[in-house]
């Protein structure tokens, strides 16, 4: 069976766009399941909850959640090999002697999760985790340069913790929104201007990448021209 | 505390008070930066307050400048001295009075809202937000940055979309790559 894990993010950033209706299509097209962790599912839907701001989105999600769109998901050893990939993950940059702790549970465990029940990809919008698992160098990079400070890597922790994440794909809310648009999902949105198509999937990528997505202004470009042959 | 994070918070404690005292807008800029490395580092809950406080405490002067307000004496003399005596409770490691102390902090810089044409206590808010968008852009995740601060991953995704953070990525694994994968799972 096949399967696509969510971070966060790409729920935030569907809802806040008004398409998180569309992954019901899209699961439909994909033929397998969907999944959120438990702890992503209290980020997006039981901390909201509590306060006043964006507890319509979270209501949102909760729907998704209860039409069975998204599942939760959880499997046995999950706790301890998240356990596991969190201690290294937080312990692969330093600054002096002291470990950076670069990422926080809920992220480690999607990552967890996707390992252990063979996740097709994680869905996944924020840099941090996906420069860890695909581009170390860059984040140590990244980290360096923004801290003003040198910062190392502790190669046997990056070691392990690259064997451990192995074979893990990662694609973003970008790549699932043009997916959408190809499949012709979002075709009530094109209007009767000119260039409609294109207005479109411009319109997606932005408003993706404006809710926090991690795209760059050539990507958008990129797949823009991707998908011409689609317009 | 970490001595190397100690000393850190004491010199920013104490480069806000001589900004306030001077009205020094860009030191006080300065500052914050020096106070969010330091929160991005070590993590801890005092590095944290103070980065929240510096940034707060520069918004306040630095509008000052712009609008022409009161802000009591009384008030800035609690913040003056609040600044002193957490610089203290950090050098003598009291953990209790520094918390006690933080908060007088705080509480201080809440006092002026009604007094001011904004509202000061969403500048706190805001801080938060903003400085869980620093700490991220400085390499730590979404998810950590926003639990560092006690903000959403909801209210910090909507805030970074409108920065220019995502502009340079890794070009690792570049985007047609990535679009034909996700091609691939959807059986085009």
């Amino acid at each position: 069976m096949k399967i696509l894990l969510f971070d966060t993010g790409p729920i935030i950033s569907m809802t806040m766009n008004h398409i998180i209706w569309s992954l019901k299509l899209l699961k439909k097209q994909f033929k397998g399941k969907f999944y959120i962790t438990e702890a992503v599912k209290k980020e997006l839907i039981d901390k909201p909850l509590r306060t006043k701001k964006f507890k319509l989105e979270a209501l949102q999600t909760l729907y998704r959640i209860n039409a069975k769109t998204l599942e939760i998901k959880t499997a046995p050893g999950l706790d301890s090999k998240t356990d596991y990939l969190l201690k290294l993950a937080n312990t692969c940059f330093k600054y002096d002697s002291h470990y950076l702790k670069i990422v926080q549970y809920a992220e480690i465990e999607t990552l967890a999760l996707a390992l252990i029940i063979k996740a097709d990809a994680i869905v996944i919008d924020e840099k941090t985790t996906r420069l860890l698992v695909e581009d170390p160098n860059k984040l140590e990079k990244i980290l360096s340069y923004k801290i003003h400070r040198k910062v190392s890597i502790d190669q046997t922790n990056l070691k392990k913790f690259i064997t451990a994440v192995k074979g893990v794909n990662l694609i973003r809310s970008a790549e699932l929104v043009s997916i959408a648009f190809e499949l012709g999902l979002l075709d009530k949105y094109i209007s009767n201007r000119p260039n409609a198509k294109k207005e479109l999937l411009e319109a997606l990528l932005w408003g993706i990448k404006l809710e926090g997505c991690a795209i760059s202004e050539k990507e958008i470009r990129m797949i823009d021209k991707l998908e011409r042959k689609n317009f | 505390m970490e001595s190397l994070s100690k000393d850190v918070n004491v010199d920013v404690l104490q480069k806000i008070k001589k900004g306030i005292l001077t009205g020094n807008v860009n030191n006080l800029k300065k500052i914050t930066q020096t106070a969010l490395n330091n929160a991005s580092i070590f993590q801890d809950e005092t590095s944290i307050s103070i980065a929240i406080i510096s940034y707060a405490i520069y918004k306040l002067i630095e509008r000052k400048r712009f609008v022409e307000i009161e802000i009591p004496i009384s008030i800035y003399r609690d913040i003056i001295k609040s600044l002193e005596n957490s610089s203290l409770s950090i050098s003598n490691n009291n953990q209790k009075r520094l918390k006690q102390n933080l908060r007088v902090l705080f509480e201080s810089i809440n006092k002026l809202d009604g007094r001011l044409p904004i509202y000061i206590g969403e500048i706190l808010e805001k801080a938060k937000v903003k400085k869980a968008y620093m700490i991220h852009e400085k390499g730590i995740s979404l998810a950590r940055a926003a639990e560092l601060m006690g903000t959403s991953q909801w209210e910090l995704m909507h805030y970074i979309g409108k920065t220019r953070i995502s502009e340079h990525i890794s070009k690792k694994i570049d985007v047609k790559t990535r679009l034909n994968f996700t091609r691939g799972l959807f059986g085009l």
